[in-house]
């Protein structure tokens, strides 16, 4: 019989206490693994850890909301700034120095649980009338990528269509020349919903970005304007920013698109539609909102005095999304994991523990048998050695079964941020920081035998087979 | 800590800034206003007739230099033009400079191929960004990922200096294509 079977013949001996231990030493290597890929692959879980933009401007208040809100279409909109700005980065003296592509977006609405956000034919390469924006004035929404259509058309500036990411058929069932009625806001679980009255076609499919837009709904700008209480939620918060009365601007604007109309609470309609179906929106650009505006500055020196110059208005603020997410990353990230793996790794000692205790109760009940193997010409030295490879193989198997759930466990994790925020972690890639953590778990567990070996290499032969 | 710093630098807060209209005042403190230098604190001396000429470039060279020191002239991107003659012949020239890093395309900061090297985080907000002529647009060589370092940095590479302009407007007058980038000295 060679050491192998010996060692395994033990194990079987005491199966119930060797399967213990060997799953005490399973779950702290899985929490480990896990918690190691998380770590590694923080980053690709938002995404996006480089941008084709520089600056995103929206409204004052967390920068991590804004990107959030924005980028990763999570958390809640900071709130709105005015449309002016918008045209201002465009074409005052202040910014236009400073600013090569501005693309405005808002948000609020949602079909079926995915965000819908208003935009205008550009981020996809065309200007309002339908025609092509030169390279050069696209937004990339990484370096080097555009937004590119793999079935169907963009959205026309001024009509209801829509323009879907590339999960949305699968995540809605929305197709191609589907129509859709608009959510107000984005309902909680049981949460009766508000369904907005106007209906979007679906006229085109977005090519998977792998990020976060895949799960987007996009509509055009003007659009999400009439949504009538839209359009009087504009109106009211112009008429705060103005310092006037919201209830008297809101009455004069019904009087002005539904003169006649019985003054309830029911919100007009605030457009008309021509023959073609395109938009006559009956609200001043004076009062549109926008939650955010994506902007490239001419160039990275740029940036930095583009943030600073919107940055000490007092209508919006600019942030530079790698610096923001670097931050979130170096600062609330890499902190709780850090503490994550200081816990998985005192489980995992925990179970080395388990593994000494363990095999400790099993050479003292196993004390003839050991006396027996001495008298048969087994040497102290293979006496401790058999021991610790025993310990060791625990240590080995739960590793690698830990390693094994572990992966399991971050591929769960995958799937739902996959749903969460459009990304997935690389979970089935094995890396070199799981390889040295194995090396030191079976280390650990060899160490751990190491105290049992010791009693039973001092375990008196003719003393334990007398007795016994 | 330095992102904070680098978030001051860019921060809502920064000064007694204008107020009102988004474009009223901007004029006054926008960095492409160059001469309006808040730079009080800096004492490298930038009026042409008090500041040192650089050197003119030795073959196989290697100058180590601040940055403050590199962009010591006056310089508004409004005009442009005026970038004196010993610095224009600085260009091919290969340099280590030293400050801090801020990469604006990516997030992961063991991958940066793009980033800006400006003098300081000026923590205090009561500042104004770097000038043009203080921020060193960077690439590295190859865009071959390189490692960020939250606090101060020394780069190596090789410095271009041009007006470049894109619809008119200067966007940037010094780049360095990067070779290395190692941890700045602890001050």
């Amino acid at each position: 019989m060679n050491s192998l079977q010996i060692i395994f013949r033990q194990m079987r001996q005491r199966a119930l206490s060797t399967w213990l231990t060997l799953l005490s030493v399973l779950l702290g290597v899985a929490l480990a693994v896990a918690v190691l890929v998380v770590r590694r692959d923080a980053g690709r879980l938002f995404g996006q850890t480089d941008y084709g933009f520089d600056v995103l401007i929206g409204a004052k208040g967390s920068a991590t909301q804004l990107v959030f809100n924005t980028i990763y279409h999570i958390d809640r909109s900071p709130g709105n700034i005015p449309y002016s700005l918008y045209t201002d980065l465009l074409s005052s003296p202040a910014f236009r120095p400073l600013v090569r592509i501005a693309v405005p977006t808002v948000v609020g609405d949602s079909y079926r649980g995915r965000r819908i956000v208003g935009t205008l034919p550009k981020l996809f390469g065309l200007d309002d009338q339908g025609a092509p924006l030169p390279p050069d004035r696209v937004l990339e929404y990484r370096p080097g990528r555009t937004y590119q259509i793999a079935a169907g058309r963009v959205f026309a500036a001024d009509k209801f269509e829509a323009l879907i990411g590339s999960d949305i058929a699968a995540e809605t069932s929305l197709q191609l020349g589907d129509e859709f009625q608009a959510t107000h806001g984005l309902p909680a679980p049981g949460e009766i919903p508000d369904i907005h009255k106007p209906r979007w076609k679906v006229v085109g499919v977005l090519q998977p970005t792998h990020t976060s837009a895949d799960h987007v709904i996009f509509i055009p700008l003007l659009s999400f304007y009439t949504i009538a209480e839209h359009g009087v939620g504009l109106v009211a918060q112009k008429a705060l920013r103005d310092g006037q009365d919201p209830a008297a601007a809101i009455a004069e604007f019904k009087a002005q698109v539904a003169p006649g109309a019985k003054d309830d609470d029911e919100a007009p309609d605030n457009f008309t539609l021509d023959a073609e179906g395109h938009i006559q929106l009956q609200l001043s650009p004076e009062v549109w909102g926008l939650s955010a505006i994506l902007v490239q500055a001419r160039s990275q020196p740029l940036a930095l005095g583009l943030m600073y110059a919107v940055n000490n208005g007092s209508v919006a603020s600019a942030v530079n999304p790698a610096l923001v997410m670097r931050d979130f990353f170096g600062l609330f990230l890499r902190g709780p994991t850090l503490v994550l793996l200081a816990v998985s790794v005192l489980v995992t000692l925990v179970a080395g523990v388990g593994i000494l205790v363990s095999i400790y109760n099993s050479v003292a009940a196993r004390a003839r048998e050991i006396a027996l193997l001495r008298a048969l010409g087994a040497t102290r030295a293979r006496i401790l050695g058999l021991i610790c490879a025993e310990a060791g193989l625990i240590g080995l198997m739960g590793g690698v079964l830990g390693l094994l759930v572990g992966h399991l466990l971050a591929g769960a994790g995958s799937f739902w941020m996959r749903q969460w925020l459009g990304e997935s972690l690389n979970w089935t890639t094995v890396d070199g920081q799981e390889g040295y953590y194995l090396a030191g778990v079976v280390i650990l567990a060899t160490l751990a035998g190491l105290v049992p070996a010791l009693k039973a290499y001092r375990t008196p032969v003719a003393a334990n087979l007398v007795a016994n | 800590m330095a992102v904070f710093g680098l978030v001051a630098l860019m921060g809502a807060a920064w000064g007694a800034g204008p107020s009102g209209s988004m474009g009223a005042g901007l004029a006054g403190l926008s960095p492409l206003s160059g001469n309006a230098s808040a730079s009080a604190a800096s004492l490298i001396p930038t009026d042409p007739k008090l500041r040192k000429v650089h050197a003119a470039p030795k073959s196989g060279e290697v100058r180590d230099l601040e940055i403050k020191e590199l962009g010591n002239f006056n310089y508004d991107p409004k005009v442009g033009g005026n970038i004196p003659a010993d610095v224009l012949a600085l260009s091919g020239l290969k340099v280590r400079l030293r400050g801090i890093m801020a990469p604006l395309v990516q997030s992961d900061p063991k991958k940066v191929t793009d980033f800006l090297l400006v003098p300081s985080l000026m923590n205090c907000c009561f500042g104004q960004p770097p000038q043009i002529q203080h921020t060193i647009d960077c690439v590295t060589a190859d865009h071959q990922p390189m490692p960020y370092y939250a606090d101060q940095a020394v780069i190596e590479g090789t410095l271009q200096v041009r007006e470049k302009k894109e619809d008119g407007f200067v966007t940037s007058i010094f780049e360095v294509t990067v070779t290395d980038i190692k941890p700045g000295p602890k001050l």
